[in-house]
């Protein structure tokens, strides 16, 4: 049997009871990281607002049925990521299938680049739809491109190939912005 | 620096959450659950009045679309009233969150397919309901029926989730506290 203590149970329990000062310690825990996901999910900020400010309001009308099978952080991430999601849906954005020829780019020497958090962030921001979504949920929010697929409705390979499309534009606007 | 931008953004996970929401996304979190418990935060009566301002109109709205749409739509526990519509909303988000957690990918169909054809059984009788009904149909039966093919819903679904967990705290016996 697995049995996890969140860090953040006391809370947790007096969210339950209806403390309304644990919420907010919750979501001063979690927002930063749920806000910048969401961003890289739907490249702009607006949209993660109104989405992260759904997902808490969810996540805090459903804490009683939060057990701590998992982690709570885990839990919410879930919530925050299939709200995000949910919004890709309605908005239909199209994963193209794509050649290929972005898995046999040679992977170039960056040992020189020196690459800053910020511009990365930005640079993932500017990626095309699709290839955003799919990078992000492979490379920041740890699912495999099976599990995307499963989520997205895509196949396997169009996961694979998105990604790689991801990284070799990432990998120009990186440049770009470093070299001019 | 970083051999690979794959490999950066692994090792600078966190480092890349770099942007604060601002503050009025927490102002408007803290009124929808104020509201939600019935209690009063002082500083909250614009947000407060704005809300019953946009549920006025929101509600106006969804009367003039709802009178053009109905003919092409699935009749809804939301089509009878606002009471109901909240309802059905809270019957969506607790599936929803039951439906977040389940590996559907991963599901062993030998062992859980059962629990999946009775939801997809459930779901199809429910919509030849919502497409059959008449106009001049018992209003309380048809609240009735929606209601149970929620509550069979959740009830499957909680099983089916019941169901996975206690096989995966089989396969893993161990204790991590």
């Amino acid at each position: 049997m697995t049995v996890t203590v969140d860090i953040h149970q006391n809370w947790i329990d007096q969210l339950k009871k209806g403390d309304q000062s644990a919420a907010r310690n919750i979501y001063d825990s979690y927002s930063k990281a749920m806000y910048n996901t969401l961003i890289r999910l739907t490249g702009n900020s607006d949209d993660a607002q109104d989405l992260l400010q759904e997902a808490f309001i969810k996540a805090f009308r459903k804490i009683e049925s939060f057990r701590g099978s998992s982690t709570f952080g885990a839990w919410l991430k879930k919530i925050v990521v299939n709200t995000g999601l949910e919004h890709l849906r309605k908005k239909k954005v199209v994963y193209e299938e794509l050649s290929e020829k972005y898995e046999k780019v040679p992977e170039p020497d960056e040992s020189a680049m020196e690459i800053d958090p910020y511009q990365v962030h930005e640079s993932i921001k500017k990626l095309p739809d699709g290839t955003r979504t799919v990078l992000s949920l492979y490379l920041l929010e740890g699912y495999t491109h099976n599990e995307i697929s499963g989520i997205l409705g895509i196949t396997e390979s169009t996961s694979k190939t998105q990604f790689m499309r991801g990284k070799a534009i990432l990998r120009e606007q990186l440049k770009s912005k470093m070299y001019g | 620096m970083g051999k690979d931008i794959e490999k950066y953004i692994k090792d600078h996970r966190q480092e890349l959450d770099v942007e604060h929401p601002p503050q009025i996304v927490w102002d408007k979190i803290e009124s929808a659950i104020s509201l939600d418990s019935g209690s009063h935060p002082k500083s909250n009566w614009m947000w407060k009045a704005a809300t019953v301002s946009l549920l006025v109109v929101s509600g106006f709205l969804f009367f003039l679309l709802n009178r053009e749409w109905k003919s092409d739509e699935l009749y809804s526990l939301g089509d009878i009233s606002s009471e109901y519509r909240e309802m059905e909303k809270n019957y969506q988000e607790s599936i929803d969150l039951i439906n977040a957690s389940i590996p559907y990918d991963e599901i062993d169909m030998e062992e859980f397919g059962w629990l999946i054809r009775e939801l997809e059984y459930i779901e199809s009788v429910n919509e030849e309901f919502r497409k059959d009904i008449e106009e001049n149909a018992d209003q309380d039966k048809l609240v009735e029926a929606l209601i149970d093919y929620y509550e069979k819903k959740l009830k499957l679904l909680k099983k089916l989730e019941h169901e996975i967990n206690r096989r995966n705290n089989e396969k893993n016996e161990t204790i991590d506290i």
